[in-house]
């Protein structure tokens, strides 16, 4: 007992070192969505507080920038516009309106009818390796865990935690990010991750074999996960490769999203979300 | 007494810097200068080492906590290895000519001693860093890569620092 008790007293300074090391290492492990568990409500709201400050002042410099994508992105609903109006058209002819109830055309129309919530990146980051946006909007403006966001050119993230009047998203730019992708005519086309790499890249992985894949290419979300509608971009293939071990393709691709400059994003109400979850939950244990 | 508050107020002037300034002057999005082990390198000598210890992680864990898009406990981790080894360091890099360890300090070190002391810690806490952030080999260059470049940043803006306020 007296030897057991020199033993740490001699060596005591070694014995403190690992202890502490390895509550260090356990607090890595046990965290690493750290946003979601450990920050909490009060120090979210403080901080966002302070982000939205600064991003109220970087603003004024970037305003020109903003007006150009603004701009462009006008341009495109124009001629989605006019295009939905020339098919819209060609439709008044073969249906009679007066045989269709009203009542119907109503309740067709709330069904299609998506309401996108306009909102800012008020702080973002894109180098580490699990990656944040935090947003200037909050439950009072109808924000909700699991919605997802995109930019004016593809997604970019998805809700994880909500304030009153802040939401931090976890970005596309984040290895805990998994998502679902499809492509154009080729189907469900594997999944997409985030590897650290920056500079705007990501992967899709577990592609089939036999899909038709050209560098190029727009990949697009799946609308499996219920977060993103089907059809949203991702963005385009710029390589591919064979895994020999799994026997299926690896593509490396080039994000439609300038995650360096971020600015208006909105966000996409996750529909039916939580009905669908708890239908999934209800499938039969095999 | 005057030197626990001269290195409290060191310990919040780091944080605060650390946290609003240095985290945000990342070079080509890949390194970052990671000027708070500064705060750990240069404390005294003469500090019982349990109480170091206890000193670097609970430092660390606030700046996890204040820094976000790291894991917590990533820093707590890295300057307590860091810490453990400084002693050793500081031996084999000093000038040398004191008697105890009550006698050292940074005042009279060299520019080579100074620089010998810090670049090799700083190198150690850079490569535990990001091994354990990215907690795999995966993409094994480009982590080696992430760094050496943010040791040299690192080690640029930490010397400034050390010469100016550690060093006579």
């Amino acid at each position: 007992m007296y030897r057991l008790l020199s033993f740490f007293s001699s060596n005591k300074n070694i014995i403190i070192f690992l202890i502490l090391e390895g509550i260090a290492l356990g607090l890595i492990i046990s965290n690493n969505d750290r946003q979601k568990h450990v920050l909490g409500d009060f120090a979210l709201e403080l901080s966002g507080n302070m982000y939205e400050m600064r991003e109220g002042v970087k603003g004024y410099f970037t305003l020109r920038e903003r007006n150009n994508v603004l701009r462009q992105k006008i341009a495109q609903l124009e001629e989605q516009v006019q295009d939905v109006n020339r098919k819209l058209k060609s439709y008044e002819g073969v249906i009679n309106r007066d045989t269709i109830s009203p009542v119907i055309i109503d309740s067709l129309l709330s069904y299609e009818k998506f309401q996108f919530l306009p909102c800012r990146a008020i702080r973002n980051t894109t180098h580490k390796s699990y990656n944040y946006i935090m947003l200037d909007k909050g439950s009072i403006h109808g924000v909700k865990k699991d919605m997802g966001v995109i930019s004016t050119h593809g997604i970019a993230g998805k809700v994880i935690k909500v304030t009153e009047h802040y939401a931090i998203a976890l970005s596309a730019m984040n290895v805990s990010f998994k998502l679902s992708a499809l492509s154009e005519g080729v189907g469900n086309l594997g999944l997409y991750e985030w590897g650290t790499e920056g500079a705007g890249k990501a992967y899709l992985n577990l592609i089939p074999k036999d899909a038709p894949l050209d560098t190029g290419q727009m990949v697009y979300t799946s609308g499996y996960n219920t977060i993103f509608p089907k059809g949203y971009k991702i963005g385009k293939i710029i390589r591919k490769e064979e895994n020999a071990e799994t026997g299926t393709y690896f593509a490396e691709l080039e994000l439609a999203t300038d995650f360096y400059n971020l600015g208006d994003l909105y966000l996409v109400p996750a529909h039916h979300k939580v009905e669908l979850d708890s239908l999934t939950l209800r499938l039969p244990d095999e | 007494m005057a030197r626990i508050l001269s290195h409290s107020v060191a310990f919040i002037v780091y944080l605060l810097f650390q946290v609003l300034f240095f985290n945000h002057i990342t070079l080509f999005e890949i390194a970052t200068p990671h000027v708070f082990l500064l705060f750990v390198l240069f404390l005294p000598l003469d500090m019982p080492r349990i109480l170091e210890f206890a000193v670097a992680f609970l430092a660390g864990l606030t700046l996890d906590l204040l820094s976000e898009g790291s894991a917590v406990g990533l820093y707590a981790f890295t300057l307590l290895f860091v810490v453990g080894f400084r002693y050793r360091v500081f031996r084999i890099t000093s000038s040398g000519g004191y008697r105890g360890i009550g006698e050292a300090t940074f005042k009279n070190q060299s520019f080579l001693g100074m620089a010998m002391y810090i670049l090799p810690l700083i190198f150690v806490h850079h490569v535990v860093y990001y091994f354990l952030e990215t907690f795999s080999f995966t993409h094994f260059f480009y982590t080696l890569f992430k760094i050496l470049l943010s040791t040299v940043y690192t080690f640029l803006i930490s010397f400034a620092i050390a010469v100016i306020f550690y060093k006579n």
